[in-house]
């Protein structure tokens, strides 16, 4: 966790905004009609020798000499646009939580916090503390987005902002997001979370380009939600809870690969064997949202719920 | 399901008292711990098994034995230090790792019997006065390489040792497993194989391991024991795996699509039922007007 980079150490370089690009298109739209001076600007673009003239983030018109201009490597947000909305192709993401390892560590929830730039009572992923009926025995849940394949959540969005990919991820394009939040509405999993005050940090993430994969910068006003960590997916690594668990809870792959890989122990198992030989199920299925996160029940459990030395919820109840 | 979305805030702090409890509690360990009788001559090959058991099922909290990397916030300490390896013996480790205590779990009925001697004696072999039997074989001699059979699937894999002088003979006896490269790990394919006396083993490749759209897959081969023989390992690329048809899902007329996948008749016929409905209502208030022009 700590050794991986923020998004805004990555990517921090000045840059517009698609707002604030809109807000200039508008404004160079307006010159136009207007009609005075719009004309000779156009030879500004032209080359002249050895310098060339190039149109600097502020929007003003700079001169620097040609050996100076190099490419640069980063994706801008344009290709992260494009690329976030169509997903690696041949891909279905799939990941498989444990129960029965789970120890209520929370590690997963503050290397998701730290990588996507929320506050820490703002969650992608939560871990719950689950009480059901009578004498059985609490656990910890964790859980993200569903992913779900057939998501209520993208079907509800009027501008299109939160969509589905190829390979199987639900996201959120801040920049679209009008905040209308019906998606939250939507989503009976209550994966998602609304931006009401200012992000954590937001001065120091002000100047990073937005990129969809991990909905950084955070926007006041607009939804946001766990994304499989899209970001180090493309990057062929795991997502960010997964490889921060230290109790081997998560399991990752690929269901085309029909393997998944411990973000702990680095095992790769058999997809299909793992859920069948666990007795996997799947929240909601009723509602057939068809979820592409998996449960393995919570049994055999290596850190049972303990409250005065109870692992009964009844007695906790009544002491 | 009700419950399903309830977090608890007050998790953190049950955690903190869980953690207070474990800290201030001692390990009793009986008398009688330390006179148990081991169950097997300790061997190296146990130790191997033993060590890929600890690292399944004890490596979170403690990290490997002698490298520091346990985890001292629940007191998990290195099994591998002098200062422990002298306060423990096998009977007391395997008691302590049998019932538990606090944040270390108990394995009874989490591992066989068998499984739990080898931990121990994989702990223990970090005693120097622990004495273990058997043959240990040089890791850094062994090569492993495999030829491909495609008519029948088939992997013929030859494991050898090369000896002081440099010359190669055939390791009898070596467990091999096969591997296939998947995105985040090599996923262990089929039963391990164990050479002859020619040094190698035959292996049948199933036919269900999904490939990529032209059934490519990359096939790794290693010793299983990798202590005793080395991490050498082998690979190829074949296209032995199934045949990938990837459907895009986007593509596909959903209700979650998006707006560019709109059928044109539904299109069309939304277009319509909306603009007769707005022309209607313009046309009668165009009439209402009409009536008080008419009107005055
Ligand atoms: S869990 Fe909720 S937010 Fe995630 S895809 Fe399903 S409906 Fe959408
Ligand atoms: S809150 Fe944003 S993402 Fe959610 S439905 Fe409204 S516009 Fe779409």
């Amino acid at each position: 966790m700590k050794s991986k980079n923020t998004h805004a150490e990555k990517n921090n370089k000045k840059s517009t905004s698609r707002r604030n690009f809109l807000k200039k298109g508008l404004l160079a739209g307006a010159g136009t009609v207007l009609g005075a001076g719009v004309v000779g600007s156009f030879d500004a673009f032209a080359e002249g020798g050895d310098s060339i003239k190039v149109l600097g983030p502020d929007g003003k018109i700079l001169t620097v000499d040609k050996s100076h201009l190099k490419e640069i490597g980063a994706r801008t947000e344009a290709q992260m646009q494009t690329e976030g909305r169509t997903g690696i192709p041949g891909r279905r993401w799939i990941k498989v939580i444990d129960l029965g390892k789970c120890r209520n560590a929370r590690m997963c929830v503050a290397a998701c916090q730290h990588a996507h730039q929320l506050k820490p009572e703002q969650y992608h992923v939560n871990v719950l503390r689950m009480d059901r009926e009578g004498e059985t025995a609490p656990f910890f849940m964790p859980k993200p987005c569903q992913h779900c394949d057939d998501p209520p959540c993208t079907k509800v969005c009027p501008v299109d902002a939160t969509f589905k990919r190829q390979d199987g991820l639900v996201l959120i394009d801040n920049e679209r997001c009008i905040g209308c939040r019906f998606c939250i509405a939507a989503c009976p999993y209550s994966a998602r979370i609304f931006n009401w005050t200012e992000p954590r940090d937001a001065e120091k993430y002000k100047d990073v380009e937005y990129d969809v994969e991990l909905n950084v910068p955070q926007k006041k006003g607009t939804v946001s939600k766990c994304l499989f960590s899209a970001d180090l997916l493309r990057e062929e690594k795991m997502p960010y809870c997964v490889t921060a668990c230290p109790n081997g809870v998560y399991w990752f792959g690929d269901e085309n690969e029909n393997a998944v890989t411990n973000g702990t122990t680095k095992e790769t198992v058999n997809f299909k064997k793992l859920l069948k030989d666990n007795a996997a199920y799947v929240l909601l299925p009723e509602l057939g949202t068809k979820p592409r996160v998996y449960y393995l029940p919570e049994k055999n459990r290596l850190f049972p719920y303990k409250y005065n030395g109870s692992t009964e919820l009844k007695k906790e109840h009544n002491s | 399901m009700k419950h399903i979305l309830k977090p608890r805030k007050t998790t953190f702090i049950f955690i903190l008292l869980i953690l207070s409890f474990s800290v201030n509690a001692q390990w009793n360990i009986p008398d009688y711990a330390k006179n148990t009788k081991l169950p097997t001559e300790p061997t190296y090959k146990l130790t191997e098994t033993g060590k890929q058991l600890f690292i399944k099922n004890c490596i979170q909290c403690h990290g490997l034995p002698g490298e520091g990397k346990n985890n001292t916030a629940i007191n998990a300490p290195d099994l591998g230090t002098a200062d422990y390896q002298s306060k423990h013996n096998a009977g007391q480790f395997y008691y302590q790792f049998n019932e538990g205590m606090g944040f270390m779990p108990s394995f009874k009925d989490k591992l066989n019997k068998d499984d739990k001697w080898s931990i121990t004696f994989y702990v223990k072999s970090f005693d120097k006065g622990f004495k273990i039997t058997g043959e240990k074989i040089k890791a850094e001699n062994c090569v492993i390489d495999f030829k491909t059979e495609d008519s029948a699937r088939t992997l013929i894999a030859t494991a050898n040792i090369i000896d002081k002088n440099g010359i190669s003979k055939p390791a009898e006896g070596v467990e091999i497993n096969f591997f296939v490269k998947r995105i985040f790990g090599n996923l262990p394919i089929g039963e391990t194989v164990i050479t002859d006396q020619n040094g190698t083993a035959v292996f049948k490749f199933p036919d269900n391991i999904p490939g990529d759209e032209n059934g490519k897959i990359k096939i790794i081969a290693k010793f299983k024991d990798s202590d005793a023989y080395g991490t050498a390992m082998k690979s190829a690329e074949l296209n032995w795996g199934t045949h990938l048809h990837f459907v895009n899902p986007v593509l596909e007329r959903t209700l979650w699509g998006p707006n560019n996948r709109v059928p044109l008749w539904l299109l069309l016929s939304f277009l319509i039922v909306t603009g007769s409905v707005w022309l209607t209502i313009f046309y009668v208030v165009f009439q209402i007007t009409q009536i008080k022009k008419a009107g005055k």
